[in-house]
């Protein structure tokens, strides 16, 4: 299948979500079409699972869609859908952690494998990458979940804010915080 | 340090906001007029763009990494079924007596989600 790149701003994605609230449901699709990847992409830095990320990336979509009528119209639909998948990530290693701690190693090993089977990535740059990613899933929650908007969804100070539902200069000061202890871990070992 | 009034500390936070482009235009003079005089700063400057670096082939390595194509289908029919038990979403988000109805008899016939 093709995927369509379906390109609508926030007025569209209001009508969009007003069509859907008066019964054409189809339109829904729209969202889904645009976002998935992206939600994706986003919930799979968090778990490093591929397959559980689908089946989040899915609860994700069906809880906008049930909840549709509680979305604050000015907001952009991208940045609810995020809010809703942080909460899906949250549960997630709520019930990981709480079910069996001890395959959690080994899901965070299988991106890394991936990695380094890679032939993309030489030797070091694999190296780096794997250390970077482990020291990442090692921050205290609150840096990581913010980082991960911040650095790889590209998402601006004040969006992170609205999806982790803090104010904007706690958004600033765990950011500075993320930076400092990575970057001083990837001199400590070494790795740059 | 001090320099241009910021001391080491504000300008590290400055630093760091500068790579999420949220610096006023006197916030980056002033983080630049501290940088070039101070050793310290100038490194920890040095440290964070080897990070990001490092941050972007990491996630150049997660961008490769793609659902399944079956997934965006998977979730439209989903969908699908949630209309069809749940009944369409009425226009202040209760379920319309009509879709109920629709939805119980299982021979309505409700606006589907497809790809």
């Amino acid at each position: 299948m093709v995927n369509r790149q379906i390109n609508i701003n926030t007025d569209d994605e209001r009508f969009v979500i007003e069509s859907v609230l008066e019964g054409d449901s189809q339109k829904f699709g729209i969202f889904v079409d645009r976002y998935y990847k992206k939600i994706f992409s986003y919930i799979l830095k968090s778990t490093n699972n591929k397959t559980d990320s689908e089946d989040l990336t899915q609860e994700t979509f069906i809880d906008a869609f049930r909840n549709l009528s509680h979305f604050r119209q000015n907001s952009r639909m991208s940045t609810w859908l995020y809010s809703i998948a942080h909460n899906k990530i949250k549960n997630y290693y709520n019930r990981t952690l709480r079910k069996n701690l001890d395959t959690l190693p080994e899901i965070l090993n299988n991106s890394h494998d991936e990695i380094a089977n890679n032939p993309q990535y030489h030797l070091e740059n694999a190296e780096l990458i794997i250390n970077l990613d482990r020291a990442i899933g090692a921050l205290p929650e609150e840096l990581r979940e913010t980082l991960l908007l911040v650095f790889f969804e590209e998402m601006s100070y004040s969006d992170t804010a609205g999806i982790l539902d803090i104010p904007e200069g706690t958004v600033k000061s765990r950011i500075f915080r993320a930076r400092k202890i990575l970057s001083e871990y990837l001199i400590k070992n070494e790795l740059v | 340090m001090e320099i241009n009034k910021i001391n080491c500390d504000e300008n590290q936070k400055l630093m760091s906001r500068s790579f999420d482009k949220d610096l006023t235009e006197p916030e980056s003079d002033a983080m630049n007029g501290h940088t070039d005089e101070c050793p310290d700063c100038a490194g920890i400057l040095s440290e964070f763009e080897q990070l990001t670096s490092a941050l972007e082939d990491l996630n150049v390595f997660y961008n490769t990494i793609e659902p399944r194509m079956e997934l965006v289908n998977e979730i439209k029919s989903t969908l699908k079924k949630e209309v069809m038990v749940l009944g369409k979403i009425g226009p202040s988000g209760e379920l319309r007596d009509e879709d109920l109805d629709i939805a119980a008899a299982g021979t309505g016939n409700p606006s589907i989600i497809d790809g």
